[in-house]
């Protein structure tokens, strides 16, 4: 799919709209993942193991979240 | 980069920061510096602005549920806890963020003829404009003080001092801010608040100040 359809398909024409719901879908993974990864340390998860679920190295999530 | 040498400024950076991790975006923009002028309910600009630290989140996480309502995504409630929200490191400015702060910068230091300067006090009554300017002329001789005539002063002196010159220094965060157009992030957050920047502007530098 072209992505002048997609932006049909989506329905929003105004890039200020567009743009705005990537930033907030960015935003909302982030806040997903924070709340997710603290549950996880809670209950035991190692940095790798958190890591690993999420795809990305054990040592940018201890960087990230780390006490 | 920009230094971060004053406290006021240390300040409003720290809150921001707060606004931008909680919000889960990883660079400082200018919607972050509004909410962060809201920190201190009590302050200059926040009482300019009149609206709450709360009301304003709640519009900027309401502006994000919209825009993912319109390309048909359902999103819950959005916004962390504050016990979640990590401020160890200051995330890098948006390039909106960049200019305002260094707006900000120039009015602070007295680089009067910056085009927001010029345009504010074209739009200024004639009144109001000379009794703001001769403000300004009291306050900026600070600057120039040598530290032993600073030594020199009692302490109370010395603390208003640094009242008067945080409170300059957050309103021209302020006035910095408002110079700003959509569909840059604060002057989104500010029209969805129903606030008028010109009207803000008229308050911070009017004669009733």
């Amino acid at each position: 799919m072209a992505p002048n359809d997609l932006t049909a398909e989506i329905g929003s024409g105004d890039p200020a709209v567009g743009l705005r719901a990537v930033g907030a879908l960015r935003r909302l993974a982030e806040q997903v993942e924070a709340s997710y990864v603290a549950l996880a340390r809670e209950q035991g998860w190692s940095w790798e193991q958190i890591g690993d679920a999420l795809g990305v190295s054990r040592q940018s999530m201890h960087t990230k979240y780390g006490k | 980069m920009i230094k971060l040498a004053d406290d006021a400024r240390k300040t409003l950076l720290t809150w921001a920061t707060e606004e931008a991790r909680r919000r889960g975006d990883r660079r400082l923009g200018t919607d972050h510096l509004l909410l962060a002028l809201l920190h201190d309910p009590d302050s200059g600009p926040a009482r300019a602005l009149g609206v709450d630290l709360e009301s304003a989140r709640a519009a900027s996480d309401a502006l994000d549920r919209a825009a993912l309502t319109a390309v048909g995504i359902e999103a819950g409630p959005f916004g962390l806890p504050a016990t979640q929200v990590s401020v160890r490191r200051m995330p890098p400015l948006t390039s909106g963020a960049r200019s305002v702060l260094k707006r900000t910068i120039e009015e602070a230091r007295g680089a009067r003829e910056t085009g927001s300067a010029r345009e504010m006090r074209g739009e200024r009554k004639e009144r109001g404009a000379r009794e703001t300017r001769s403000a300004q002329e009291q306050e900026t001789p600070d600057a120039r003080e040598t530290a032993s005539a600073r030594e020199q002063e009692p302490q109370g002196a010395r603390e208003m001092r640094r009242t008067r010159t945080r409170r300059i220094e957050t309103q021209h965060f302020l006035l910095a801010l408002l110079t700003r157009e959509r569909p840059d992030p604060a002057a989104e957050l500010l029209a969805a608040l129903r606030v008028d920047p010109k009207e803000v502007r008229a308050r911070l530098t009017g004669p009733s100040r």
